[in-house]
């Protein structure tokens, strides 16, 4: 059999280019991923043997030491590994898409096969050898781009300054095989899927003209699409209760879940809403728009090929830049809604207020409070494990005056030696309450054992520990970087006057004093930067694959269809109609894509919105529309261009010849 | 032409073979009851009006389609009662096709599309077996081509020279001349001739074609699903006479 499919794969190239194309630009993206990943591993995380550390002792007894100043490449690991599961998910979208749409295209083939005698798993292997030979040389094809792209990658990812140090490309050896092992599996696991499918085909298939697509709808497909579709709306419908933390995953992989069981529950739905939409198309455009509603609701399989890569690069980049760009807007509702604060100081030069310039502040008769939290790492041992916490020594009950701080649990009060205040967050998370003990070090320090004496919930105000004042370590104690100013009655109409003086005062080499509303402004702005960033890094790839993905799609389906149009222009349909006829297929099942991932979005976005808390409020809920019209935009265009590019080229060998032709 | 007896063995024998198709109104009968062999080194055609249940029929004794009641026996093996893994065995070594369109696969050579009923039972396949088959039919020097290269005429030829290779127990053949001239209708149905007079096997063969029909041994007429007729040793006048009669 391993002879027929190597023939197989050479006659019908075009069936299996688009395959090719999906797996090597998979194996490519994956390989980029992992051997960018590779070299954040590789950099050094502890740079200097002498920076201060800190010896603490878990709950088991263990001993760990752990060191200030090391680096923390955790954002732009898990920005990489979650550009490689994005990349993973469109690619696995687009395989099994492409391998079922490859063997629906060839049922005549199976049915002769199986006609002359081969039984069904000879079919089967014969379509597992083709998908060897196609896997295969794309994986390699596939590790060739990514070991050449690896380099420029990590170059392009110092330029966004995501990672802390700049990154060197790192070893390429096992990322690429690691890379090409799962482009392998994947490609394995589509075919597998199909094989089933190519083997069951009866031998009579051979004798029938048409390629319909007769029960698309399957056994397992629906058993998957409902175990799918129950998992996805089970995790959405946990998001809402499940806290922050845990909200993200949940509502992230949730809107994956939704997608592919709206995918594999296609053939049930996809229907009744394409007889919708040809209502309009009828109307519009008698002729050309009538062939294409009735072509697209017959050649599902053909519909649904077009429509998963639409569906799944649209519903992932929505999922992700919906949840990325509300937790933004929620973080920052939240923070302007608790800032009770008029004015914001933040150090005019360097990035350290000092002593004397909050001693001046607070001096001013208008200055009700001035809270200043300086910042600083340390390390918190829990009942297994010893991590890297922030920190802050600051005054909870300046804090609370400053911001709206709500008190969990405990009471706030000045903090001494030996308590601590804890966020609501920490507290849940590690399960601490007021009267529990917290052993933390500071780096140069030793181990401190401390009361909680309050759990406070104040959003970003209040970092996961609040130290009492005089804790410090081998490094002099932390300075803050940035104040919150609390003006009495009288002054706080006039913040923005109120401001110049302070800044006069204080002196506008050592201070800039800004209004409230004002700075949250600049702040958002700077995050909303790097939000973008973060966004591209994990979807301008893998939508770009999507793209190509789309075209393969596009090619492999007008390969087969050059009888369908000559027969089409012998009955009298002009050039112009059969062109329109391809546009219009194009279009509507592209609109199809786009909205069924618009629904999966919406209801994903919806739960992740209630997860989330903001003060006095709901948070907003924040879609990047711009991102996204562009990227329907990409898809609907690639789509329309490709499909009319073919068109083309059919009418141009469209002649007598090709109705009677044998394909 | 073979003798005809009635004592002759048939290679495929139809029992009571009943089955109907799902329709817009009920279930609609395709065949009735047909009960018919199709007798040992001989070729037998089945003929009919359309839609008088033909291909049906044929598929039926070929173990394509399952009856809904009766029995299929090729040999002592009953068709009807097959799993797909057994009619997969019959269909490789013991039943060969031709058909009117649709029957090589189009990315194998001719060589290997006739080579293939040898590869897909295993073992080696020995070359001047399959250049035998093709040379029998009179392509050896278009063994490398493919079938989009070759005309429908010699398609067919491909198509025989693969049943050739297999050596099957009985070859069915629907409409095999249905989409070709005169010239090469004819060169087919004399190499089908040939595969029973000197190959010794057996063909059976729907044709709508009464100087095809008049090629065969006996002609069996299907009419609304029910055997209505036969003749042995047919003429193409006699055929034409008997179709005029029934379709009228």
């Amino acid at each position: 059999m391993w002879r027929i499919s190597l023939r197989s794969v050479r006659h019908s190239w075009a069936l299996f280019a688009g395959t090719f194309v999906a797996l090597a630009l998979g194996v490519a993206l994956i390989g980029v991923s992992a051997s960018a990943l590779a070299a954040t591993w590789a950099v050094p995380t502890s740079p200097g043997a002498g920076n201060p550390s800190v010896t603490l002792t878990d709950g088991t007894g263990t001993a760990h030491t752990l060191s200030s100043g090391d680096l923390d490449l955790g954002g732009v690991q898990s920005v990489l590994a979650l550009a490689g599961v994005v990349s993973a998910f469109v690619t696995v979208f687009v395989i099994v898409g492409t391998c079922a749409f490859g063997i629906a295209l060839r049922r005549r083939d199976m049915g002769l096969l199986r006609l002359v005698g081969a039984g069904g798993p000879q079919v089967r292997r014969m379509v597992l050898g083709e998908s060897l030979a196609v896997a295969v040389p794309a994986a390699l094809a596939g590790c060739a781009v990514a070991a050449g792209a690896a380099p420029v990658a990590v170059e392009a990812l110092n330029g966004t300054g995501l990672s802390p140090v700049d990154l060197r490309p790192g070893p390429l050896f096992w990322p690429l095989v690691f890379a090409a092992g799962s482009g392998l599996f994947m490609a394995v696991l589509g075919m597998l899927a199909a094989s089933g499918r190519a083997a069951r085909v009866r031998p009579t298939e051979a004798l029938r003209e048409a390629d319909l697509d007769a029960r698309t709808m399957t056994a397992g497909r629906g058993v998957m699409g409902v175990l799918m579709l129950v998992t996805g709306a089970v995790m959405l419908a946990l998001a809402p209760g499940a806290g922050a933390e845990a909200a993200t995953p949940l509502a992230l992989f949730g809107m994956m879940a939704l997608a592919v069981a709206a995918t594999l529950l296609g053939p049930v739905y996809l229907p009744p809403l394409l007889r919708l939409m040809a209502l309009p198309l009828r109307w519009a455009d008698p002729v050309a728009g009538r062939l294409a509603a009735e072509s697209v609701r017959t050649s599902r399989r053909r519909t649904a090929s077009l429509v998963g890569p639409v569906l799944a690069i649209l519903a992932i980049v929505g999922a992700f830049t919906t949840v990325l760009s509300t937790t933004g807007a929620a973080t920052e509702a939240d923070d302007r809604a608790r800032t009770v604060a008029q004015l914001v100081v933040e150090p005019a030069r360097g990035d350290e207020l000092s002593t004397d310039d909050v001693a001046a502040l607070r001096a001013d008769p208008r200055v009700t409070a001035v809270s200043a939290p300086a910042a600083l790492e340390v390390a918190v041992a829990g009942p297994d494990s010893v991590w890297k916490e922030q920190a802050a020594i600051a005054d909870p009950t300046t804090l609370a005056r400053t911001h709206r701080i709500t008190v969990v649990d405990g009471s706030p009060g000045p903090l001494r030696p030996g308590t601590i205040a804890v966020s609501r967050e920490f507290a849940d998370w590690y399960g601490y309450r007021a009267g529990s003990t917290v052993t933390y070090g500071l780096f140069g320090g030793r181990p401190v054992k401390a009361r909680v004496v309050a759990v406070l919930e104040g959003g970003s105000a209040v970092p996961p520990l609040l130290l009492p004042p005089g804790s410090r370590g081998a490094a002099p104690a932390p300075a803050p970087s940035r104040a919150a100013v609390l003006l009495d009655k009288e002054a706080a109409g006039s913040a923005r006057a109120v401001a110049a003086e302070l800044t006069a005062r204080v002196g506008a080499d050592r201070v800039r004093v800004v209004p409230s509303a004002q700075w949250f402004g600049e702040a958002a702005t700077d995050q909303d930067r790097l939000n973008r960033l973060v966004l591209a890094v994990l979807t301008v790839p893998a939508s770009l694959y999507a793209l190509i993905a789309v075209a393969g799609t596009l090619v492999m389906s007008y390969s087969r269809r050059g009888r369908e149009i000559a027969g089409m222009r012998m009955l009298g349909v002009s050039v112009g109609q059969v062109r329109r006829m391809a546009l219009w297929e194009t279009l509507s099942a592209s609109a199809l894509g786009v909205l069924i991932a618009a629904g999966v979005v919406a209801v994903g976005a919806r739960a992740y919105q209630g997860s989330l808390t903001v003060f006095g409020g709901e948070a907003p809920l924040s879609v990047e529309w711009g991102m996204l019209a562009a990227l329907t935009a990409a898809c609907v265009l690639v789509g329309v261009v490709v499909s009319l590019a073919a068109t083309g080229r059919l009418l141009r060998q469209a002649g007598v010849t090709m109705v009677t032709s044998r394909q | 032409m073979s003798l005809l007896t009635d004592i002759q063995l048939p290679a495929v024998q139809l029992a009571a073979v009943s089955k109907s198709y799902p329709g817009a109104a009920g279930r609609v009968p395709v065949l009735r009851e047909v009960s018919l062999g199709f007798p040992q080194q001989a070729l037998t055609a089945v003929m009919g009006p359309s839609g008088s249940g033909k291909t049906t029929l044929l598929n039926c004794a070929a173990g394509l389609d399952k009856p809904d009641s009766g029995k299929v026996l090729l040999g002592d093996t009953d068709l009807a009662a097959c799993d797909e893994r057994e009619l997969t065995a019959v269909r490789r070594g013991r039943i060969g096709f031709v058909f009117q369109q649709f029957n090589l696969l189009p990315m194998l050579s001719a060589y290997e599309n006739v080579a293939l009923p040898l590869r897909l039972r295993g073992g080696r396949v020995k070359r001047d077996r399959v250049m035998e088959a093709l040379r029998e039919v009179g392509l050896e020097d278009k063994a490398d081509r493919r079938p989009a290269q070759l005309s429908g005429g010699q398609q067919q030829r491909v198509a025989i020279a693969r049943t050739l290779v297999a050596e099957p127990e009985i070859v069915f053949a629907d409409e095999p001349t249905g989409s070709l001239d005169r010239r090469s209708g004819r060169q087919i149905m004399e190499l089908l001739r040939a595969v029973v007079d000197r190959g010794g096997r057996t063909v059976a063969m729907v044709t709508h074609d009464p100087a095809a029909a008049a090629c065969a041994d006996r002609v069996v007429f299907l009419s609304d699903g029910k055997v209505v007729g036969r003749l042995d040793h047919p003429t193409a006048d006699a055929v034409a006479r008997r179709l005029s009669l029934w379709e009228r």
